[in-house]
């Protein structure tokens, strides 16, 4: 059976084979330059999905049917996207700073990429296994607004500034409420290894056993993610009533299509994190008694392969955050910084303390 | 519904509670009265005062947990429609698909002004006698009629219409062509596919080549 | 209405070829690749000035929901559009923006001129000092939809013109720096 096979055996093997050929250096970096590859490989095909995923339900929650004449059901829509954005000229303006200019979105790839590498795709499955795995993530993903910033400072355009400085302020406080509910979790769970927070949901994730701080914290984490992912409700940096199209205003071609591209992958590493933190990342669903049914409940959960629990979870919070972004209409920048200062941040607070009081009881399952 | 039930309410009782303190103060305040009442009254304000603060502090935590509360209620209600539509777009889409449905339940009215066309019968005859009154009632010049001296069997001169030209690119479907033709020689198609990649091809000959006027019959034909 | 079989106007085509008028395979089907994902991904830039831009904006919407054909992504940002739908009157003050967002837009580039005010200066054509005669007067244009306003199935028809014109032109226009003239004497 293919759910059988784990990806530690393939892994082990390719080790191995790597290694009959090459010295242990090279076998090194052949295994970086390979899982880098393949991650990002995962990453794309999850991107156009996640894009055409994105139009079909904006089109069935208007009342339409999306993209539906470019190839059946339109699944090669977004290929046509990519073939053209590839196509279409891209120059940057006579009065940018050309290098930042041309710089800015793939610094802001690369910072949104580089939090891939502590993520647990599947058991033993982890580019970098390092016991300082979420910090690090909250580390890098404070990063992405420099790419951002760079992009809307150089394009000499009003717009773009305005964008930029938006979108600033937007990451920088919703940081906070991010972070402070991915403490939550941690405290839960009591370490900071991505993989050790999923172990520890070996009996239970987090958002059953962790009781309501725990969900709590999952909601403010998908609000204030969504917030960091600049996406509608919270498009604020490229409200294009107000700013034409924001920070990236001046971009053109494929240096958009790497913004595009960008949000995505975003919004898809967020959300790996969530069900990582709360659902479990790779972990079947398991409940958390001791009883004899449950245990053959839990048994029967485990015959599900864990990249389907993965991939599963992740496009459902993925899911969540199209449905708010075609269920609502956009926040004005005041209401935006007064729904993060005056309600998520001290809601956050508070849970935090409850959390710890929980711990501290051994209330949680 | 529930929230705004609950703030309607607390509004009422935190009057009520102005109100009740008065009274209990027990404070016979008169207008015109003494200096004593003056006093009194200058203490029942501070006391006031007092409450309004209180009361206003506990009132704007209570505002601010109604209003976390009123917020998730509210999201949630859109949250659920788009959600109902999402799950059942089958049967609540309202999409008219049009390149597919163009043979059968497209709904283009008669009524629908697309193109002003001159019916031609059977024979190659149409009813235009080139009086130019359409012409002079377009409003933004979009027919022109040309016509040419032509002579009959009988030796009589006759003008009779050579060219109807109709600017598609400029016409506005407002019928005033149509209300003003005495002979209704022209009429209204509800076409609307006519796009073209030049714009020379939206001006057209509407009498089709080789055609002639219609003979009225004459009154003894009537009559037979 | 009538019902015509091929109610997309043909285009000629100008498909590639040498100085001996032969196609290459390889130039044939890049550019039948390239010329289907841009026929496929036209996004049209957010310009509308006036009435036919109710009905540009009502073929958005749900019920004739040109996001079929992936034409729903319409940018603010005249960089990252494909195609300027000119929807309404353009007045000699509104030319020298509209020649300039057409400047701003990246190759390759469309034009749909829609509506009679656009075609040709419309109901204004007649009279009126201030509105310029037809958009070609400042800017190429690639499909005329007449109307006033066109309904969103002709604009519709208008975009899948624009396709049919697309998919069979040439995907890059290949030119030859032009000689010197040669003085003869
Ligand atoms: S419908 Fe109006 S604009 Fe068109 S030709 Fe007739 S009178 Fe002129
Ligand atoms: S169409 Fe009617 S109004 Fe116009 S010239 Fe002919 S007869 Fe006269
Ligand atoms: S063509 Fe008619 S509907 Fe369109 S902009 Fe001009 S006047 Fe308005």
């Amino acid at each position: 059976m293919i759910s059988m096979i784990e990806f530690t055996d393939i892994t082990a093997w390719i080790h191995s084979l790597l290694l009959s050929v090459l010295t242990p250096t090279w076998t090194y970096i052949v295994e970086l330059a390979l899982s880098g590859v393949t991650a990002l490989v995962v990453l794309l095909v999850c991107v156009i999905i996640m894009v055409y995923m994105e139009r079909k339900v904006a089109g069935f929650m208007q009342l339409r049917w999306g993209p539906n004449r470019v190839g059946p059901y339109g699944i090669f829509q977004v290929i046509a996207d990519v073939i053209k954005l590839l196509l279409k000229e891209s120059f940057s303006p006579n009065r940018a700073d050309k290098v930042m200019f041309n710089i800015a979105p793939a610094l802001a790839l690369c910072v949104s990429l580089m939090a891939l590498a502590p993520i647990s795709w599947a058991p033993g499955l982890t580019m970098w296994d390092t016991n300082i795995g979420i910090l690090f993530i909250t580390a890098i993903s404070s990063m992405g607004v420099i790419g951002i910033l760079m992009a809307g400072w150089s394009s000499n355009n009003k717009y773009s500034l305005i964008g930029a400085m938006r979108s600033g302020a937007q990451i920088v406080s919703y940081e906070l409420s991010a972070g402070l509910s991915i403490i939550t979790a941690v405290a839960l769970a009591g370490t900071l290894s991505t993989n050790g927070i999923i172990q520890s949901q070996a009996d239970g994730w987090w958002i059953l056993k962790g009781q309501i701080p725990a969900i709590i914290a999952f909601l403010i984490y998908v609000i204030a993610s969504t917030a960091e992912c600049n996406r509608a409700p919270f498009d604020l940096a490229e409200a294009e009533s107000e700013l034409t199209a924001g920070y990236h205003t001046e971009y053109a071609g494929m240096q958009f299509g790497i913004f595009y591209l960008n949000e995505y992958i975003n919004m898809a590493i967020v959300s790996i994190i969530a069900s990582t933190l709360f659902l479990g990342g790779w972990m079947p669903f398991h409940l958390p008694f001791d009883y004899p049914v449950v245990q053959t409940f839990n048994h029967i959960m485990d015959f599900i392969p864990t990249w389907m629990w993965f991939f599963g979870k992740m496009f459902l919070i993925i899911f969540f955050m199209m449905w708010f972004r075609w269920t609502f209409p956009r926040l004005r920048i005041d209401q935006l910084l007064k729904l993060e200062w005056k309600y998520l941040l001290p809601i956050s607070i508070v849970n935090l303390l409850f959390a710890a009081v929980i711990i501290v009881l051994h209330w949680h399952l | 519904m529930f929230c705004i039930g609950i703030y309607s309410s607390l509004k009422k009782t935190g009057e009520l509670n102005l109100y009740s303190s008065l009274q209990e103060e027990k404070l016979n305040i008169k207008p015109g009265s003494n200096g004593t009442n003056s006093v009194k009254l200058g203490k029942c304000h501070l006391i006031l005062a007092q409450k309004k603060i209180k009361n206003k502090q506990m009132k704007s935590l209570f505002n601010y947990i109604k209003e976390v509360i009123y917020a998730f209620v509210s999201l949630a209600k859109g949250l659920l429609l788009t959600l109902r539509y999402f799950i059942t777009i089958k049967k609540v889409n309202i999409t008219e698909e049009y390149p597919n449905n163009r043979t059968t339940t497209i709904s283009v009215k008669e009524r629908f002004y697309g193109e002003v066309v001159l019916p031609h019968n059977e024979n190659n005859e149409h009813k235009c006698t080139a009086c130019t009154l359409c012409q002079m009632a377009c409003p933004n010049n979009s027919i022109q009629i040309i016509s040419k001296q032509i002579e009959t069997e009988d030796g009589k001169k006759k003008r009779v219409l050579d060219k109807w030209v109709y600017h598609l690119d400029s016409c506005t479907f407002c019928y005033q062509c149509i209300d003003a033709c005495p002979q209704d020689a022209i009429e209204m198609k509800n076409s609307f596919e006519l796009s073209v990649y030049d714009r020379t091809k939206l001006i057209y000959q509407l009498n089709r080549p080789g055609s002639k006027l219609k003979e009225k019959p004459t009154v003894k034909e009537q009559q037979s | 209405m009538d019902v015509k079989k091929d109610f997309i106007p043909e285009f000629e085509g100008e498909a590639y070829k040498d100085d001996m008028g032969r196609t290459s395979f390889i130039v044939t089907s890049v550019d039948a690749v390239a010329n289907w994902g841009r026929s496929n991904s036209l996004w049209p830039l957010s310009f509308g000035t006036s009435c036919c831009a109710i009905e540009l904006m009502s073929t958005v919407s749900a019920k004739y929901d040109w996001s079929r054909f992936g034409f729903e992504v319409m940018r603010a940002s005249p960089r990252q559009c494909d195609l300027i739908i000119v929807a309404g009157t353009i007045t000699h003050k509104m030319a020298p923006v509209l020649k300039r967002l057409y400047d701003q837009m990246p190759e390759p580039r469309y034009v749909i001129a829609m509506g009679a005010c656009a075609v040709s200066g419309g109901p204004f054509y007649y009279n009126s000092y201030a509105v310029v005669r037809g958009v070609d007067n400042v800017i190429p244009v690639d499909v005329y939809i007449p109307g006033c306003p066109p309904r969103p199935e002709a604009l519709i028809h208008g975009m899948m013109t624009l396709q049919e014109k697309i998919k069979k032109s040439k995907a890059y226009v290949i030119e030859k720096p032009k000689k010197k003239k040669e003085n003869n004497d």
